[in-house]
Protein backbone atom coordinates (compact mmCIF):
# COMPACT_ATOMS: atom_id res chain seq x y z
CA UNK A 1 0.00 0.00 0.00
CA UNK A 2 0.87 3.53 -0.52
CA UNK A 3 1.83 5.94 2.50
CA UNK A 4 -1.26 7.75 1.26
CA UNK A 5 -2.50 4.61 2.27
CA UNK A 6 -1.12 4.45 5.57
CA UNK A 7 -2.10 8.09 6.54
CA UNK A 8 -5.44 7.31 6.00
CA UNK A 9 -5.33 4.13 8.20
CA UNK A 10 -3.51 6.15 11.08
CA UNK A 11 -6.33 8.47 10.86
CA UNK A 12 -8.96 6.15 11.41
CA UNK A 13 -7.01 3.90 13.87
CA UNK A 14 -8.87 5.74 16.86
CA UNK A 15 -12.33 4.63 15.39
CA UNK A 16 -10.81 1.46 14.37
CA UNK A 17 -9.43 0.26 18.28
CA UNK A 18 -13.07 1.72 19.43
CA UNK A 19 -14.77 -1.01 16.53
CA UNK A 20 -16.90 1.58 15.67
CA UNK A 21 -16.04 1.44 12.09
CA UNK A 22 -18.19 -0.08 9.31
CA UNK A 23 -17.20 -3.88 8.41
CA UNK A 24 -15.90 -2.91 5.30
CA UNK A 25 -13.70 -0.54 6.46
CA UNK A 26 -12.53 -2.57 9.41
CA UNK A 27 -11.67 -5.58 7.11
CA UNK A 28 -9.97 -3.04 5.11
CA UNK A 29 -7.44 -1.63 7.66
CA UNK A 30 -7.45 -4.96 9.28
CA UNK A 31 -5.56 -6.04 5.86
CA UNK A 32 -3.62 -3.49 5.74
CA UNK A 33 -2.09 -4.02 9.56
CA UNK A 34 -1.18 -7.61 8.36
CA UNK A 35 1.09 -6.32 5.49
CA UNK A 36 2.44 -2.72 6.95
CA UNK A 37 4.30 -2.99 9.81
CA UNK A 38 4.62 1.12 11.19
CA UNK A 39 0.73 1.33 10.86
CA UNK A 40 0.64 -2.43 13.20
CA UNK A 41 2.71 -0.80 15.49
CA UNK A 42 0.98 2.14 15.75
CA UNK A 43 -2.43 0.79 16.52
CA UNK A 44 -1.03 -1.70 18.88
CA UNK A 45 0.70 1.32 20.62
CA UNK A 46 -3.37 3.42 20.48
CA UNK A 47 -4.72 0.25 22.13
CA UNK A 48 -2.48 -0.14 24.32
CA UNK A 49 -2.60 3.95 25.38
CA UNK A 50 -6.54 3.05 25.44
CA UNK A 51 -6.35 0.23 28.43
CA UNK A 52 -3.50 1.56 30.06
CA UNK A 53 -6.32 5.19 30.19
CA UNK A 54 -9.29 2.48 30.86
CA UNK A 55 -6.95 1.44 33.99
CA UNK A 56 -7.57 4.13 36.12
CA UNK A 57 -9.13 3.71 39.62
CA UNK A 58 -12.10 4.69 40.14
CA UNK A 59 -12.47 8.07 42.52
CA UNK A 60 -14.97 9.24 44.63
CA UNK A 61 -15.64 11.82 47.31
CA UNK A 62 -15.63 12.15 50.38
CA UNK A 63 -17.63 10.21 52.89
CA UNK A 64 -19.22 13.45 54.29
CA UNK A 65 -20.76 14.33 50.47
CA UNK A 66 -24.15 13.36 51.14
CA UNK A 67 -24.44 14.69 54.42
CA UNK A 68 -23.30 18.19 53.20
CA UNK A 69 -25.80 18.07 49.76
CA UNK A 70 -28.23 17.38 52.21
CA UNK A 71 -27.74 20.36 54.03
CA UNK A 72 -27.23 22.62 50.78
CA UNK A 73 -30.59 21.07 50.03
CA UNK A 74 -32.84 21.66 52.90
CA UNK A 75 -34.38 25.30 52.02
CA UNK A 76 -35.17 24.15 48.38
CA UNK A 77 -37.76 22.38 47.00
CA UNK A 78 -37.98 19.49 44.31
CA UNK A 79 -40.14 21.30 42.23
CA UNK A 80 -42.58 18.44 40.49
CA UNK A 81 -42.94 18.70 36.74
CA UNK A 82 -46.27 20.85 35.90
CA UNK A 83 -48.78 18.20 34.36
CA UNK A 84 -49.62 18.22 30.70
CA UNK A 85 -52.98 18.83 28.98
CA UNK A 86 -53.10 15.40 28.69
CA UNK A 87 -52.23 14.83 32.06
CA UNK A 88 -54.75 16.87 33.67
CA UNK A 89 -57.88 15.40 31.77
CA UNK A 90 -56.34 12.22 32.69
CA UNK A 91 -56.23 13.33 36.51
CA UNK A 92 -59.88 15.13 36.38
CA UNK A 93 -61.13 11.90 34.23
CA UNK A 94 -60.08 9.60 37.68
CA UNK A 95 -61.95 11.79 39.78
CA UNK A 96 -65.52 9.73 40.84
CA UNK A 97 -67.80 12.64 40.22
CA UNK A 98 -66.94 13.60 36.67
CA UNK A 99 -67.64 10.67 34.57
CA UNK A 100 -70.93 10.53 35.46
CA UNK A 101 -70.97 14.06 34.67
CA UNK A 102 -69.21 13.62 31.27
CA UNK A 103 -71.86 10.57 30.42
CA UNK A 104 -74.71 12.86 31.05
CA UNK A 105 -73.15 15.69 29.29
CA UNK A 106 -72.89 13.15 25.95
CA UNK A 107 -76.58 11.98 26.30
CA UNK A 108 -78.25 15.74 26.59
CA UNK A 109 -76.02 16.59 23.56
CA UNK A 110 -76.68 13.37 21.52
CA UNK A 111 -80.21 14.87 22.10
CA UNK A 112 -79.86 17.97 20.44
CA UNK A 113 -80.15 16.57 16.85
CA UNK A 114 -82.89 14.34 17.40
CA UNK A 115 -85.07 17.38 18.73
CA UNK A 116 -84.12 19.40 16.09
CA UNK A 117 -85.03 16.68 13.26
CA UNK A 118 -87.99 15.57 15.27
CA UNK A 119 -89.76 19.00 16.56
CA UNK A 120 -93.10 20.31 15.04
CA UNK A 121 -92.31 23.56 13.83
CA UNK A 122 -93.77 26.41 11.35
CA UNK A 123 -92.46 27.67 8.82
CA UNK A 124 -92.10 30.73 8.99
CA UNK A 125 -90.40 32.76 5.22
CA UNK A 126 -88.42 35.51 5.60
CA UNK A 127 -88.91 38.15 2.61
CA UNK A 128 -86.08 37.93 0.02
CA UNK A 129 -84.46 41.42 -0.88
CA UNK A 130 -85.87 40.94 -5.11
CA UNK A 131 -89.89 40.29 -3.28
CA UNK A 132 -89.23 43.57 -1.42
CA UNK A 133 -88.01 46.01 -4.37
CA UNK A 134 -90.88 44.23 -6.43
CA UNK A 135 -93.07 45.12 -3.60
CA UNK A 136 -92.42 48.71 -3.94
CA UNK A 137 -92.00 48.93 -7.58
CA UNK A 138 -95.65 47.64 -7.45
CA UNK A 139 -96.93 50.33 -5.10
CA UNK A 140 -95.31 52.99 -7.04
CA UNK A 141 -96.83 51.71 -10.03
CA UNK A 142 -100.39 51.31 -8.87
CA UNK A 143 -99.96 54.88 -7.37
CA UNK A 144 -98.83 56.75 -10.21
CA UNK A 145 -101.66 54.41 -12.24
CA UNK A 146 -103.96 55.87 -10.75
CA UNK A 147 -103.20 59.42 -11.38
CA UNK A 148 -101.29 59.36 -14.52
CA UNK A 149 -100.79 56.75 -16.47
CA UNK A 150 -98.85 58.11 -18.93
CA UNK A 151 -96.05 59.74 -16.68
CA UNK A 152 -95.40 56.33 -14.77
CA UNK A 153 -91.59 56.45 -14.07
CA UNK A 154 -90.96 52.81 -12.75
CA UNK A 155 -89.15 50.93 -15.61
CA UNK A 156 -91.94 48.37 -15.30
CA UNK A 157 -94.62 50.14 -17.09
CA UNK A 158 -92.14 50.93 -19.35
CA UNK A 159 -91.02 47.58 -20.29
CA UNK A 160 -94.53 46.40 -20.54
CA UNK A 161 -95.57 49.37 -23.12
CA UNK A 162 -92.37 47.82 -25.03
CA UNK A 163 -93.46 44.19 -24.97
CA UNK A 164 -96.92 45.41 -26.12
CA UNK A 165 -95.55 47.34 -29.02
CA UNK A 166 -97.28 50.56 -28.18
CA UNK B 1 -26.11 5.28 29.06
CA UNK B 2 -28.72 4.34 30.90
CA UNK B 3 -29.32 1.79 34.05
CA UNK B 4 -31.24 -1.42 34.13
CA UNK B 5 -29.73 -3.81 36.06
CA UNK B 6 -30.95 -6.62 38.16
CA UNK B 7 -29.37 -6.82 41.24
CA UNK B 8 -30.21 -9.89 43.65
CA UNK B 9 -34.04 -10.43 44.07
CA UNK B 10 -34.59 -6.55 43.58
CA UNK B 11 -34.33 -4.89 40.20
CA UNK B 12 -32.39 -1.20 39.76
CA UNK B 13 -34.84 1.20 38.40
CA UNK B 14 -33.78 2.90 35.13
CA UNK B 15 -32.58 6.35 34.84
CA UNK B 16 -35.87 7.27 32.70
CA UNK B 17 -37.39 5.85 36.29
CA UNK B 18 -35.88 7.72 38.81
CA UNK B 19 -36.39 10.79 36.88
CA UNK B 20 -40.14 10.95 36.36
CA UNK B 21 -40.23 9.91 40.27
CA UNK B 22 -38.25 13.29 41.03
CA UNK B 23 -40.48 15.13 38.30
CA UNK B 24 -43.21 14.21 41.07
CA UNK B 25 -40.92 15.38 44.04
CA UNK B 26 -40.21 12.45 44.96
CA UNK B 27 -36.90 12.91 46.68
CA UNK B 28 -35.88 9.23 47.32
CA UNK B 29 -35.54 8.57 43.43
CA UNK B 30 -33.24 11.99 44.10
CA UNK B 31 -31.22 10.25 46.35
CA UNK B 32 -30.88 7.65 44.06
CA UNK B 33 -29.84 9.29 41.25
CA UNK B 34 -27.32 11.56 43.32
CA UNK B 35 -25.88 7.62 44.63
CA UNK B 36 -25.84 6.41 40.97
CA UNK B 37 -23.80 8.95 39.42
CA UNK B 38 -21.81 10.90 42.49
CA UNK B 39 -18.42 9.15 41.82
CA UNK B 40 -18.47 9.36 38.28
CA UNK B 41 -19.17 12.60 38.20
CA UNK B 42 -16.65 13.53 40.68
CA UNK B 43 -13.97 11.70 39.02
CA UNK B 44 -14.59 13.43 36.02
CA UNK B 45 -14.80 16.73 37.59
CA UNK B 46 -11.46 15.95 39.66
CA UNK B 47 -9.61 15.15 36.64
CA UNK B 48 -10.41 18.10 34.94
CA UNK B 49 -9.83 20.52 37.82
CA UNK B 50 -7.07 18.70 39.34
CA UNK B 51 -7.91 20.12 43.05
CA UNK B 52 -10.32 17.00 44.92
CA UNK B 53 -11.44 20.13 46.94
CA UNK B 54 -13.19 21.91 43.50
CA UNK B 55 -14.28 18.45 42.55
CA UNK B 56 -16.12 18.30 45.63
CA UNK B 57 -17.68 21.48 45.63
CA UNK B 58 -18.36 21.28 42.05
CA UNK B 59 -20.05 18.14 42.44
CA UNK B 60 -22.35 19.17 44.86
CA UNK B 61 -23.06 22.07 42.81
CA UNK B 62 -24.29 19.72 39.96
CA UNK B 63 -26.64 18.05 41.90
CA UNK B 64 -28.25 21.12 43.10
CA UNK B 65 -28.80 22.40 39.87
CA UNK B 66 -30.07 19.03 39.43
CA UNK B 67 -32.89 19.45 42.22
CA UNK B 68 -33.83 22.43 41.34
CA UNK B 69 -34.25 22.13 37.80
CA UNK B 70 -34.98 18.74 36.92
CA UNK B 71 -38.75 19.64 36.14
CA UNK B 72 -37.74 20.92 33.69
CA UNK B 73 -36.14 17.72 32.24
CA UNK B 74 -36.55 16.06 28.80
CA UNK B 75 -37.81 12.51 29.32
CA UNK B 76 -36.10 11.83 26.20
CA UNK B 77 -32.75 12.90 27.17
CA UNK B 78 -30.16 11.06 28.90
CA UNK B 79 -29.53 11.76 32.74
CA UNK B 80 -25.59 10.64 32.61
CA UNK B 81 -25.71 13.16 29.53
CA UNK B 82 -27.02 16.13 31.37
CA UNK B 83 -25.61 15.54 34.43
CA UNK B 84 -22.11 15.82 32.57
CA UNK B 85 -22.73 18.83 30.75
CA UNK B 86 -23.90 20.90 33.67
CA UNK B 87 -20.13 19.12 35.48
CA UNK B 88 -18.54 20.25 32.45
CA UNK B 89 -19.75 24.14 32.23
CA UNK B 90 -18.98 24.30 36.05
CA UNK B 91 -15.78 23.46 35.52
CA UNK B 92 -15.15 26.22 32.18
CA UNK B 93 -16.59 28.74 34.86
CA UNK B 94 -14.13 27.48 37.67
CA UNK B 95 -11.32 27.78 34.72
CA UNK B 96 -12.83 31.24 34.03
CA UNK B 97 -12.84 32.10 37.73
CA UNK B 98 -9.19 31.09 38.15
CA UNK B 99 -8.10 32.42 35.12
CA UNK B 100 -6.20 28.72 34.58
CA UNK B 101 -6.95 25.45 31.85
CA UNK B 102 -7.21 23.67 34.94
CA UNK B 103 -4.63 22.48 38.03
CA UNK B 104 -2.49 19.72 36.82
CA UNK B 105 -2.61 16.65 39.72
CA UNK B 106 0.09 15.68 41.74
CA UNK B 107 1.82 13.40 40.49
CA UNK B 108 3.05 12.37 43.78
CA UNK B 109 -0.38 12.07 45.62
CA UNK B 110 -2.97 11.71 43.75
CA UNK B 111 -4.66 8.65 44.99
CA UNK B 112 -4.25 9.82 48.50
CA UNK B 113 -6.10 13.38 47.61
CA UNK B 114 -9.59 11.02 47.40
CA UNK B 115 -10.00 8.62 50.45
CA UNK B 116 -13.62 8.69 49.91
CA UNK B 117 -15.99 5.85 49.45
CA UNK B 118 -15.05 5.54 45.85
CA UNK B 119 -11.66 5.38 45.99
CA UNK B 120 -9.69 2.23 44.46
CA UNK B 121 -13.10 0.37 44.10
CA UNK B 122 -11.90 -1.42 40.89
CA UNK B 123 -9.63 -4.14 43.03
CA UNK B 124 -9.02 -4.06 46.76
CA UNK B 125 -5.91 -3.31 47.49
CA UNK B 126 -6.07 -5.47 50.22
CA UNK B 127 -5.42 -8.12 47.49
CA UNK B 128 -2.33 -6.80 45.85
CA UNK B 129 1.21 -7.70 47.09
CA UNK B 130 2.74 -4.25 48.41
CA UNK B 131 4.92 -3.70 45.46
CA UNK B 132 2.14 -4.39 43.03
CA UNK B 133 0.15 -1.93 44.41
CA UNK B 134 2.65 0.81 44.76
CA UNK B 135 3.47 0.40 41.28
CA UNK B 136 -0.33 0.53 40.38
CA UNK B 137 -0.20 3.30 42.38
CA UNK B 138 2.67 5.18 41.01
CA UNK B 139 1.50 4.16 37.19
CA UNK B 140 -1.96 5.66 37.52
CA UNK B 141 -0.27 8.54 38.52
CA UNK B 142 1.91 9.21 36.15
CA UNK B 143 -1.83 8.41 33.15
CA UNK B 144 -3.37 11.36 35.69
CA UNK B 145 -0.17 13.73 35.32
CA UNK B 146 -0.44 12.84 31.67
CA UNK B 147 -3.92 13.92 30.79
CA UNK B 148 -4.06 16.60 33.07
CA UNK B 149 -1.72 17.93 30.82
CA UNK B 150 -3.90 17.65 27.84
CA UNK B 151 -5.64 20.53 27.03
CA UNK B 152 -9.11 21.11 27.83
CA UNK B 153 -11.53 20.10 24.89
CA UNK B 154 -9.10 17.18 24.34
CA UNK B 155 -9.25 15.93 28.06
CA UNK B 156 -12.87 15.94 28.03
CA UNK B 157 -13.53 14.10 25.42
CA UNK B 158 -10.81 11.75 26.96
CA UNK B 159 -12.34 11.10 30.34
CA UNK B 160 -15.64 11.21 29.10
CA UNK B 161 -14.68 8.18 26.73
CA UNK B 162 -11.95 6.41 27.91
CA UNK B 163 -12.60 6.83 31.58
CA UNK B 164 -16.27 7.30 31.92
CA UNK B 165 -17.33 5.18 28.47
CA UNK B 166 -19.72 7.94 26.77
CA UNK B 167 -20.48 7.19 23.35
CA UNK B 168 -19.47 9.51 20.85
CA UNK B 169 -22.72 10.89 20.10
CA UNK B 170 -23.13 11.22 24.12
CA UNK B 171 -20.35 13.27 24.50
CA UNK B 172 -21.65 15.45 21.10
CA UNK B 173 -24.69 15.97 23.36
CA UNK B 174 -22.61 16.76 26.29
CA UNK B 175 -19.87 19.34 24.66
CA UNK B 176 -22.77 20.44 21.89
CA UNK B 177 -19.97 20.05 19.16
CA UNK B 178 -20.31 17.81 15.76
CA UNK B 179 -19.60 14.11 16.01
CA UNK B 180 -16.81 14.52 13.60
CA UNK B 181 -15.49 17.17 16.91
CA UNK B 182 -15.64 14.47 18.92
CA UNK B 183 -14.09 12.13 17.34
CA UNK B 184 -10.90 14.23 16.33
CA UNK B 185 -10.88 15.65 19.62
CA UNK B 186 -10.22 11.72 20.95
CA UNK B 187 -8.19 10.86 18.41
CA UNK B 188 -5.31 13.74 19.22
CA UNK B 189 -5.95 13.14 23.10
CA UNK B 190 -5.23 9.87 22.13
CA UNK B 191 -2.05 10.35 19.53
CA UNK B 192 -0.66 13.00 22.34
CA UNK B 193 -1.19 10.43 25.68
CA UNK B 194 0.86 7.60 23.61
CA UNK B 195 3.53 9.79 23.17
CA UNK B 196 3.71 10.79 27.16
CA UNK B 197 2.72 7.59 28.21
CA UNK B 198 5.56 5.46 25.57
CA UNK B 199 7.30 4.18 28.28
CA UNK B 200 4.25 2.51 29.94
CA UNK B 201 3.19 1.07 27.00
CA UNK B 202 3.08 -2.99 26.62
CA UNK B 203 5.12 -4.51 23.94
Amino acid sequence: MSMLDCKHVQHRLSEFVDGTLPESETWEIRKHLASCSVCARASAELAATVRLIGSLPERGPSESFDDRLAARLADLVLTPRPPSLWGKLAALWSRPAVRPAVASGLALAALVPICVVFWPRTVVSTPQPDDILLTQIAREHADYASSEPLADPSDVLADSIDSEGL
Amino acid sequence: MGWSISLGSGVVQTDATLIARCQKADVAAFNEIVGRYKGKIYAYILRMTGSAEDAEDLTQEVFVKMYTSVHTFRAEASVSTWLFRIAGNLCIDAFRRKKTRGVPLSLDAPLEESEGEGAGREVSDSELAPETLLGRKELAGHIEAAISRLPNKLRAAILLHDVEGLAYEEIAEVEKVPLGTVKSRIFNGRVALRESLRPYLEA
